[in-house]
């Protein structure tokens, strides 16, 4: 007899199953299965429900989970904690509030190190391992866990690989960086794993055979495919209804997790969770970094499965935001400079009305909260000699451009082919411009939908985080980079890695260095970029910080209660109308002992603002000076001529109108220092040296910099 | 056999049954078929809660009505396409499922929560995965270095204090922040790794750290930026942490080596119960034979 019961309950527990997750029984609005009630559920309360269900422990420890009050916990109760898990319990309302405050975000207290004041942490957000599908073709076989361990100090082998498969080239950091994300393009997860290794169903396939020859020959089926509007998979690897590619992916995004999760040591190193999403409509670069809270995360979502940006920011929206309990997530846009005018339009697909519009534009901004404005494929502010830009013209915008030669200037219209270096010049490639666009966005539907703060990272393609010294570049595509022909010549594809750079880090304000505490630095936008050196600058703004800012033990303390910082919005004074102080203070990085840092130069405040219906531009010199003499010699490197291990200033904007919103941000200028290919080609006997070495349009120094978040002015 | 047979023709209830299938038959042939959709406080309340996080407010009257009369809609949209199997095939249903099956099979192949003594064994199994770097604990008083420093319109007010008078403020008790210069990087400095103190100050400025007594203000020490007047606080050589300390983190980490242990093994369990027919579909038998030797053991 008993041998007959038991299948009689397996199949009522799956009809129960089936029942409920067919919704037979519709949404249950109760937080089933949160025992501990948390307001949210976790796999941790499941176990213990299914403990209950199967008799290990008793009803008590999870009364939540008991949802008729039965006394027992069943098969569609568990499914419907399952339920609150992947959904969330009731969606508590968002606030819309446009800047959080620093005391309502604060995050609690974790760790020995913790500071009120905030600290400073560098890291890079943006770092491609073996599992990314350019990556793999450039030889690249270094795994998230490599680039993690790397990123604290651990060095690793480049290509190109040797007869047994490793890596020749030993890479270094020189300084241990405090976070870091892995960001692998969330396309062609599985269909990498698939094309290489040897017996999966896909392997013998043309267009795996083609993967496994390299880059150029991979290009048709892998990097163009995401340039179409309406991107499919390779079929002949995916299966035609890609389940297999999806599959595997998988199976690599619990890979990338688990690297996460295991190289994350609170207090000390924070990694987070994170892909590249890689639109590349039209050869344009629409690519987002898409960095998660904490280890609650949905599956990637990759161009396959969302053809927009917008799509993107909905589907996070929905997946992560409100199905998920205890998710959160970020979307960091780069590249805007490859864009030819596609990463920041005005557009709002399917909005009928200004109210749709106001819904779509505070969707991106919640999501995009920062860009990236600086990496290995040149920086994102400004573009030197852009005309029709209303406002003063700008020296310090020729600084590591991707694109030159003569470019098409196609106004503030949209081109193609950006991301291979070609394509028309657009006013909206600019991070500069955009924002500008965000304040006229601001003043017509009430919201800013580009209203970024700043980083940088490096774009490495060989799982390098934090790899941004000029001295030893070893390029960032694997073996494509690999000698100096491929670092200073053409590429594969006709481009010039010659114009390519290090790359810069991403700089946070932080009570300490865990994941709560950087992302929600990350949000709330107190980050700075730099190009490279370890530069630290805070800025505030505010009505009544004293004159005597800079000389203050407290000014930190005075700079948060008296002011906002870099990322915030100032709102109008209360009472007498008055002139905002910019308090702005700045250190030098001074390097290591064998490659000390560059002096600082000056401290530019660079204004916009609206006026007449037009966004207007002014940069102002606000400490130090142009015009030092400072310089650097080309054959040794060495600089010469005064600068600053320091600067601060008190600034007040002398042109202020207290009736037009308008953003602030800060630009750190170093001395000149040599640029990387001038090291690269020092270090060759002059018979070797490849033409870039003597293309006297290539400029030999640079000025390495830092970038802080703007201020907001917003009135009324 | 046929003893059987007649036995049961012959019971009254065997007939009884045999009628009441028919009727049932019947009625259902007969009278339309129809369901019932339950509306209830738990629906109207999860509407509700929705449009609130949406809107930021609670839904008018006629709002909640056009609310439930979508609800519906879509209720009845779900319940017809599933009569009509219009869930199979369905990539997004599909992955939802696995999800869910995922979930179940972590959660019901997993044995009871880890006792105390399962989590000690486990973290000293595997101490390394735990041990903390070597840390200190500082404060200093910074003095830049006369040739590189700007000078504002307002830090030029005051001659330059010599780093003896500094001392001498320190010991008779004056806090270090009104003593020192403004330093961005921080004055205090508490159990950072070493390697991040080398980082910012420099290896020279570590290496003097390490031969300071702790509790006193040292002589100058130099660095990129200037002189450091600093009193060591503590120093934490590499260690282990008690199991107390990370014991959360130790328990998530079991969890964690649990569930992965459990869905490998319920998916092997699952396996067994299906008989894997891959039908080469290309004429190529060398990557038929792959395929049938992928994924499936």
């Amino acid at each position: 007899m008993r041998v007959y019961v038991r299948p009689w309950r397996v199949v009522v527990q799956i009809v129960g199953v089936a029942f409920v997750a067919c919704g037979a029984v519709p949404s249950w609005g109760s937080c089933v299965g949160d025992c501990d009630s948390s307001g949210s559920v976790s796999v941790n309360e499941i176990v213990r429900m299914v403990n209950v269900a199967l008799g290990r422990q008793a009803v008590a420890l999870c009364s939540a989970g008991d949802r008729d009050g039965d006394g027992r916990i069943t098969v569609d109760e568990v499914v419907a904690a399952v339920d609150s898990l992947l959904r969330g319990c009731s969606p508590s309302p968002t606030p819309t509030a446009l800047q959080p405050t620093p005391t309502a975000t604060e995050p609690t207290r974790q760790c020995g190190n913790y500071r009120r004041e905030r600290q400073v942490f560098f890291g890079d957000l943006h770092v491609h391992t073996a599992n990314s599908f350019d990556a793999y073709t450039w030889d690249v076989r270094t795994s998230p866990a490599d680039a993690y361990r790397f990123a604290r100090g651990t060095p690793i082998a480049l290509p190109p690989l040797d007869a047994a498969g490793n890596g020749t080239r030993l890479a270094r950091i020189d300084r241990a960086l405090h976070f870091a994300a892995v960001t692998d393009h969330s396309e062609f997860l599985g269909e990498v794993s698939l094309c290489s290794t040897p017996g999966s169903p896909a392997y013998d396939t043309l267009t795996c055979r083609n993967f496994r020859r390299g880059f150029a020959e991979s290009q048709l089926d892998f990097g163009a495919r995401l340039s179409v509007r309406r991107p499919q998979r390779a079929s002949e690897v995916c299966g035609t209804d890609w389940q297999r590619c999806l599959q595997v992916a998988g199976d690599v995004w619990e890979r990338i997790r688990g690297a996460a999760a295991q190289a994350y040591e609170p207090c000390q190193f924070t990694t987070f969770i994170a892909y590249e999403y890689t639109n590349a409509l039209a050869g344009s670069t629409l690519h987002r970094n898409v960095v998660f809270a904490n280890d609650r995360v949905p599956p990637p979502v990759s161009v396959f499965e969302q053809s927009t940006p917008q799509g993107l920011w909905r589907e996070l929206e929905r997946v992560c935001k409100q199905n998920i309990a205890g998710c959160d997530v970020i979307a960091i846009p780069h590249n805007s400079n490859e864009s030819t005018g596609r990463m920041f339009t005005v557009e709002y697909p399917g909005a009928s009305s200004i109210e749709q519009q106001r819904e779509q534009a505070s969707l991106r901004a919640r999501l995009e909260p920062l860009v990236e404005i600086f990496q290995h494929k040149g920086s994102s502010e400004c573009f030197g000699g852009l005309s029709s830009v209303l406002g003063v013209p700008d020296e310090a915008c020729d600084f590591e451009p991707r694109r030159r030669g003569a470019l098409e200037d196609c106004g503030e219209g949209m081109g193609q082919l950006g991301a291979a270096g070609r394509g028309c010049i657009s006013r909206r490639d600019y991070v500069r411009n955009v924002l500008g666009m965000g304040l006229l966005e601001y003043a017509r539907l009430g919201v800013n939908p580009f209203s970024f703060g700043f980083i940088a990272s490096t774009d490495t393609h060989n799982g390098t985080p934090g790899r941004v010294a000029e001295y030893e570049f070893q390029g960032h595509r694997g073996s494509a980079e690999s000698t100096p022909e491929g670092l200073m010549g053409f590429d594969e594809l006709g481009d010039t890695p010659v114009l390519f750079n290090p790359g810069g880090l991403a700089a946070v304000w932080a009570e300490e260095n865990t994941r709560e505490s950087i992302f929600a630095s990350l949000k709330r936008k107190e980050t700075f970029a730099t190009s490279g050196p370890r530069i630290v600058v805070r800025f505030f703004a505010g009505w009544d910080l004293p004159p005597n800012w800079c000389d203050r033990a407290d000014r930190i303390e005075l700079g948060y209660a008296h002011g906002v910082p870099m990322g915030g919005t100032l709102a109008e004074g209360a009472g007498a109308p008055g002139v905002p102080a910019f308090a702005i203070a700045a250190e030098y990085d001074p390097g290591t002992p064998e490659h000390p840092g560059t002096l600082l130069q000056r401290i530019q405040v660079v204004k916009g603002w609206v006026e007449g219906g037009n966004a207007q531009l002014r940069i102002y010199d606000v400490a130090g000076s142009g015009d030092n003499g400072a310089t650097v010699d080309l054959q040794t490197c060495t600089p010469t001529g005064p600068g600053f291990t320091r600067l601060c200033t008190v600034w007040h904007d002398p042109d202020f109108n207290p009736e037009a919103p308008a953003f602030y941000y800060v630009r750190v200028l170093e001395n000149p220092s040599c640029r990387w290919h001038v090291y690269a080609c020092n270090q060759l006997p002059p018979d070797q040296r490849p033409p870039a070495c003597t293309d006297p349009t290539l400029p030999r120094t640079i000025q390495e910099r830092a970038w802080t978040s703007p201020i907001w002015y917003l009135p009324g | 056999m046929r003893r059987l047979a007649r036995l049961v023709l012959r019971e009254p209830s065997f007939w009884f049954f045999v009628v009441a299938a028919s009727l049932l038959a019947l009625w259902h042939a007969v009278v339309p078929k129809t369901h019932t959709i339950t509306i209830g406080p738990d629906e109207i309340g999860a509407l509700e809660r929705s449009f609130v996080a949406q809107w930021g407010r609670t839904p008018t009257a006629s709002e909640r009505e056009a609310l439930l009369a979508d609800f519906l809609d879509q209720e009845l949209l779900w319940r017809e396409g599933l009569r009509l199997g219009l869930d199979r095939g369905d990539p997004i249903v599909r992955r939802r499922v696995v999800q869910k099956m995922t979930f179940l099979l972590e959660a019901s192949a997993s044995g009871p929560p880890p006792t105390e003594q399962q989590l000690k064994d486990y973290f000293e199994l595997q101490p390394e995965r735990y041990r903390l770097p070597e840390r200190v604990s500082f404060q200093h008083v910074f003095q830049p270095r006369e040739n590189n420093e700007h000078a504002t319109s307002s830090n030029v007010a005051s001659p330059t204090p010599t780093l003896e008078e500094l001392r001498r403020r320190l010991e008779a008790g004056e806090p270090p922040e009104t003593v020192s210069a403004p330093f961005l990087r921080g004055l205090r400095w508490t159990e950072r790794t070493t390697a991040e103190v080398e980082a910012t100050f420099g290896p020279a400025f570590l290496a003097a750290l390490r031969k300071l007594p702790q509790g006193t203000w040292s002589e100058p020490i130099p660095s990129a930026f200037g002189w450091h007047l600093v009193r060591l606080e503590e120093w934490r050589p590499p260690e282990l942490p008690s199991f107390d300390a990370v014991r959360s983190r130790v328990e998530q980490d079991w969890l964690d080596d649990e569930r992965s242990r459990a869905r490998v093994e319920g998916l092997r369990k699952l396996r067994q119960r299906y008989r894997v027919v891959v039908e080469p579909t290309v004429t190529d038998s060398e990557e038929a034979s792959a395929s049938s030797s992928f994924g499936v053991p």
